[in-house]
């Protein structure tokens, strides 16, 4: 099997309501749907997750982090509901890429003169979190970055990605694991600590240890919900 | 006035000394500027009297002619005339006074919202034409959401684009938010200064969501424009914009095509197959020859519902004092609502289904279990009262500045 045969195994679980888009139904043939792309990186966070949680791992949402950030809502081990879109652009931000936008968008710069090829290029390699920093900017940088520019791209970073954490969430009616995979850097981890106070309300409750030096998991014993911060692979 | 895409509604208010207000009449043009089978036609109610009028009413202009002649009866002297306008754009950010001198500025609005702005406008127009001794105002739905943060009206385009265009995330169905995010704590008792809600605008037509803290719009789900966000009748919702420029591509569409694509023929229409109205879909799911793409539209229809709610959830902190359903499809569809609640006891919603299954409107009406945290409500809407209060607010304001 090749790589994206090994991907479409992956996402074989998912429900065909989950990956279409309300465009005219003969349309989504071809390959006009959502496609998933990080699969085995969700699968391993899930293992991750089985091997050092101290429950049973029942409804996990799975938090990639990276320049291109991706999340995927796993039931059971199954992957269910994934953040992915048709294009690597089109849903979450990424370091250059716009994520979903209205698509009225598009026709004003249509109407205007620019080629779908010069729309393109913009939606893809000149968005993101460069074009709110305004120079190229990667996820660490942006993490880590100081200032008052930096804050605001974080912020417009952080509330769409926890739009998607949220949705993956009520996909699976409940959450008992979240897993950030992410790299060995504190911004990377404080960052999803800040995501995670979002679950205080639900009985998440995140350990003091900053510097990550009690392994993976980032919540007290008996928190409701186990979160995990585990290293990217290479 | 009201202008819908294909109907005018109006209604005639009285305001009291102590600022209460009372309704005088109503009237509504149906099935305006469409060519169909059915024909057009104006329902009034005024001094208690219903009349119905079925007569041609190919535009908006003539719809708001026909409604002015409606009103004649009343005898009511009309001093100030309130219009909704869809799409203000960053001209208008707050309700404003309408005269020849800002016209212009109202009409540069036009192409932010081409299937709902240029209505309104042809609506001011004749008002103007027609009374010209009243005052007109008009009142934006973008209006509702123009506080939204940054983090959450923000694309993330080059800044040149940004600037050009004026993109952002503006927000609809303002007037509706505006007055759920009133009558809901009023109707729950609750304290409306500290009180956060999921607000879910279902209408025949487009529908939206917003996340509600202390009265104040922190985020929705329509964008730009009314196209994205939800799945509705005939528009798409949020889909990529990769994949449309592809569509375009490979199917060889035009913008128009593509537009027209997105905008008339999909949706719960372009899901189903068969029909845009999810009343007809629920219907169609019990139906073998049907079944199938009824149960993929009304999931797809759900499971996006479901997402915005899961994500204005956490956006909240999970702080949630009410999940509402509003306008036609929210006061009036057990069966949504109940597919919407499903699951979300980790949100602390708790439906009481067999409540919820007898409340088919108009009354508003409380549907959560005794024990929920949430407070499920539906509550109908009622845009032409906030467009009369906020007229009221407007001379008031101008009153004090006079004293």
């Amino acid at each position: 099997m090749n790589q994206s045969d090994n991907e479409s195994v992956c996402y074989s679980e998912i429900p065909k309501y989950a990956v279409l888009y309300a465009i005219p139904f003969e349309l989504s043939q071809n390959g006009m749907r959502r496609h998933g792309r990080e699969g085995a990186a969700h699968l391993r966070a899930y293992k991750e997750a089985c091997a050092h949680s101290p429950r049973q791992v029942r409804k996990l949402v799975s938090v990639l982090l990276g320049d291109e950030t991706h999340v995927a809502a796993i039931r059971d081990g199954k992957i269910v509901e994934m953040s992915e879109g048709y294009s690597k652009e089109g849903t979450l931000i990424s370091a250059t890429g716009c994520g979903n936008i209205d698509l009225s968008i598009i026709f004003r710069m249509l109407e205007d003169g620019s080629s779908i090829q010069e729309i393109k290029n913009t939606l893809a390699k000149e968005s993101g979190f460069s074009a709110l920093v305004g120079r190229p900017c990667s996820l660490r940088e942006l993490l880590s970055g100081r200032g008052a520019v930096s804050a605001a791209a974080r912020g417009v970073y952080a509330h769409q990605l926890l739009q998607h954490i949220g949705a993956s969430v009520a996909s699976l009616g409940g959450v008992d694991h979240i897993v950030f995979t992410g790299r060995n850097e504190n911004s990377f981890m404080s960052f999803s600590r800040e995501l995670l106070r979002k679950f205080e309300f639900a009985g998440c409750n995140i350990n003091a240890e900053e510097n990550n030096a009690c392994g993976p998991v980032l919540t007290e014993k008996g928190s409701a919900i186990v979160a995990l911060f585990i290293l990217q692979s290479d | 006035f009201n202008g819908g895409s294909s109907s005018l509604t109006y209604k005639l208010f009285e305001a009291g000394e102590s600022g209460d207000i009372r309704e005088r009449g109503w009237g509504k043009a149906h099935r305006v500027g469409v060519k169909g089978i059915k024909p057009s036609y104006i329902e009034s109610q005024f001094n208690g009297k219903w009349v119905i009028n079925q007569t041609p009413i190919p535009s908006h202009v003539e719809a708001a002619q026909l409604a002015a002649e409606s009103m004649n009866g009343s005898q009511a002297k009309i001093d100030y005339i309130g219009h909704r306008f869809v799409h203000g754009g960053t001209l208008f950010r707050e309700s404003a006074y309408i005269d020849e001198s800002n016209l212009d500025k109202l009409e540069s609005c036009s192409e932010l919202a081409p299937l709902h702005n240029p209505i309104s406008l042809s609506v001011i127009k004749k008002s103007m034409e027609i009374f010209p001794k009243a005052k007109q105002f008009a009142v934006f739905d973008s209006a509702f959401h123009s506080r939204i943060p940054v983090c959450a009206h923000t694309y993330a385009l080059p800044r040149r684009i940004v600037d050009k265009y004026a993109f952002r995330k503006y927000g609809f169905h303002g007037l509706s938010y505006s007055y759920v995010t009133e009558e809901v704590p009023k109707f729950l008792g609750a304290d409306s200064s500290d009180f956060n809600m999921i607000a879910c605008h279902l209408g025949t037509g487009g529908a939206s969501i917003s996340a509600i803290q202390n009265g104040r719009s922190i985020d929705t789900s329509m964008g730009f424009s009314p196209l994205s966000g939800l799945i509705m009748s005939t528009r798409a919702g949020d889909v990529d914009p990769l994949l449309a420029l592809d569509l375009m591509k490979e199917k060889g569409y035009s913008p128009e095509m593509l537009n027209e694509l997105l905008n008339k023929k999909s949706g719960l229409l372009g899901l189903s197959g068969f029909s845009s109205d999810i009343n007809d879909i629920v219907e169609k799911m019990k139906d073998p020859e049907h079944r199938e793409r009824a149960e993929l539209a009304f999931s797809m229809y759900i499971h996006r519902l479901k997402r915005f709610v899961g994500g204005y959830v956490l956006i909240l902190g999970g702080k949630v004092d009410a999940l509402v359903f509003t306008d036609d499809i929210g006061v009036r569809s057990p069966v949504v609502r109940e597919a919407v609640c499903k699951g979300m006891e980790w949100a602390g919603v708790f439906l009481d289904i067999e409540v919820n299954s007898k409340a088919h409107g108009p009354e508003p009406a409380l549907l959560s279990s005794s024990g929920s945290k949430v407070s499920v409500v539906a509550m109908p809407t009622e845009e032409e009262y906030v467009i009369c209060r906020e007229g009221l607010q407007m001379i008031g304001e101008v009153n004090e500045s006079i004293r």
